[in-house]
């Protein structure tokens, strides 16, 4: 089933996050008041910090925090979906007892050329963010503390691995909102990088023969380009040029099929991106033709 | 009358097709045949080794996932027992001279008694002709060919992708498992994995 893919890879955006996104507009001053502390390792190639949306969390309430990779010019790290070749980021939190993080939550990619191959994931810099669910009993109590253990591939021509173990403590501040900490900026950057769910007056369908998905996006008026990543490996051959076509209601994408692709999908599941960087996540039945 | 003009532009139109009808390298269809040296100056063909299972390896000992196999003894070891077992064994370097994982014959042959590594022989691929014939987009990339020349598993190493040797104890390993049921007359039950790795260095 659709969902229950969606939900096994932990990546759907989560609508939440993107809807709170809008209150983030603060008074300079503010910004100074009671940081979080911020931990960050610094390894070969880059900088990883585990970072908080707000200086302090209140009990029962939801928060946002993230990983920050900031990356030497011209290195990157990877998407969920890696590509032809890397691995995305992963990390192993411990939190106080009954604490839960949820799924990293990963903004659009780029295509990554890599001698000849695609990779998909981000150069120079991304924020990962993940959102902390205190218990529902929780009154507060000490200050909150959060430890990441973070896996990570960091390649340019070559790759490293990196590994760090992050530590974030942020004090409870009862019956007020935390301030938005210093880098709060950098969230509202990745809400708007998330892809979004489709609108419901879309239609996306895929045919599949037998070297090909034509993929059809109708959305209701003419667009002039668009890129699509695959959540799946070994579905689309991930270096090969995706042929675009103008619709006079949307976008029609002819990809090519992975050589590696036995037996045809019942979707083809990803995130479509338009030229303008707005990413959608599409799931397109696919039908097949020969 | 046929002129030489056309005369050429049907044999350009004829490479072109036979290059458009290849079929694809996936498990059931045919392994293609290559020729390619190796650390000691010897040439082999797939075809000579017709009647042996063959395992290609990719490699490039600056890769951290190659380096993960073999830090921890795991690609020697299954070196070792897939060979005493009569399997051809190819470690192939598709590196090319610049990049990452190039090695000359001797610096090779100097590696793989640093590690103890014992495949049957190592195709130098500079030229990268071998890696695109196969497709080969990662280091370890593996590939399994049975006796009959049809190419069985085409992917990963093992269910682990990731650069962490301690992962190594609790992966499925796609090749030994591949091997396992070719041997006993079942079919391959994870004929293609997405291999993972860093990209094989090839030209630009």
């Amino acid at each position: 089933m659709a969902a229950a893919l969606h939900r096994d890879h932990g990546w759907m955006p989560n609508h939440d996050f993107i809807r709170k996104g809008v209150h983030v507009l603060v008074p300079l001053l503010s910004l100074l008041a009671a940081p979080g502390r911020v931990a960050a390792a610094t390894q070969p190639h880059g900088t990883v910090k585990l970072i908080a949306e707000q200086t302090s969390v209140q009990p029962a309430r939801p928060f946002w925090v993230g990983l920050y990779f900031q990356l030497e010019k011209g290195w990157h790290i990877y998407w969920t979906n890696p590509g032809d070749s890397g691995e995305p980021p992963r990390v192993r939190w411990t939190l106080p007892a009954g604490f839960q993080a949820g799924p990293l939550q990963w903004p659009v990619p780029r295509r990554i050329e890599d001698h000849s191959l695609i990779d998909y994931g981000y150069p120079n810099e991304v924020l990962l963010p993940v959102e902390i669910s205190p218990p529902a009993s929780w009154a507060g109590g000490a200050d909150v503390q959060l430890s990441a253990t973070v896996n990570w591939l960091v390649c340019r021509e070559i790759c490293v691995p990196g590994r760090a173990a992050l530590e974030l403590t942020l004090p409870i501040r009862r019956g007020t909102a935390g301030l938005p900490s210093p880098l709060h900026s950098l969230f509202a950057q990745a809400r708007a990088d998330l892809p979004r769910p489709t609108p419901k007056s879309w239609k996306v369908t895929a045919n599949l023969d037998k070297h090909r998905f034509i993929l059809t996006v109708d959305t209701g008026k003419r667009e002039a380009e668009a890129t699509f990543f695959p959540l799946e490996a070994n579905q689309i051959e991930n270096d090969a040029p995706q042929k675009g076509m103008s619709i006079s209601r949307g976008i029609q994408l002819e990809i090519q099929k992975s050589d590696q692709l036995l037996k045809a999908p019942a979707y083809l599941a990803g995130v479509l991106v338009f030229a303008r960087g707005q990413g959608f996540v599409i799931e397109a039945p696919v039908a097949t033709s020969n | 009358m046929m002129n030489r003009q056309i005369a050429s532009f049907i044999v350009a139109s004829m490479v072109g097709l036979m290059a458009g009808m290849a079929w694809a390298v996936q498990p059931g269809n045919p392994a293609p045949d290559f020729t390619a040296q190796d650390t000691h100056g010897q040439t082999h063909t797939l075809a000579q080794y017709k009647g042996k299972y063959v395992v290609l390896e990719w490699h490039n000992r600056g890769c951290p996932y190659t380096h993960k196999h073999y830090v921890s003894g795991n690609m020697q070891r299954l070196q070792r027992e897939w060979t005493a077992k009569g399997v051809v064994w190819f470690t192939v370097i598709s590196s090319a001279p610049g990049q990452q994982g190039f090695m000359t014959a001797d610096q090779e042959n100097a590696y793989l008694q640093e590690v103890s590594a014992s495949p049957t022989a190592v195709l130098l691929d500079p030229t990268g002709q071998l890696g695109h014939l196969y497709g080969a987009k990662n280091t370890p990339h593996m590939f399994v060919i049975s006796p009959a020349g049809v190419l069985i598993y085409d992917g990963a190493i093992d269910d682990k992708s990731t650069a962490d040797p301690d992962d190594i104890a609790s992966a499925h390993n796609y090749v030994s498992a591949a091997l396992q049921e070719a041997m006993t007359g079942k079919p391959v039950s994870t004929p293609v994995t997405r291999p993972y790795g860093c990209s094989v260095k090839y030209a630009h």
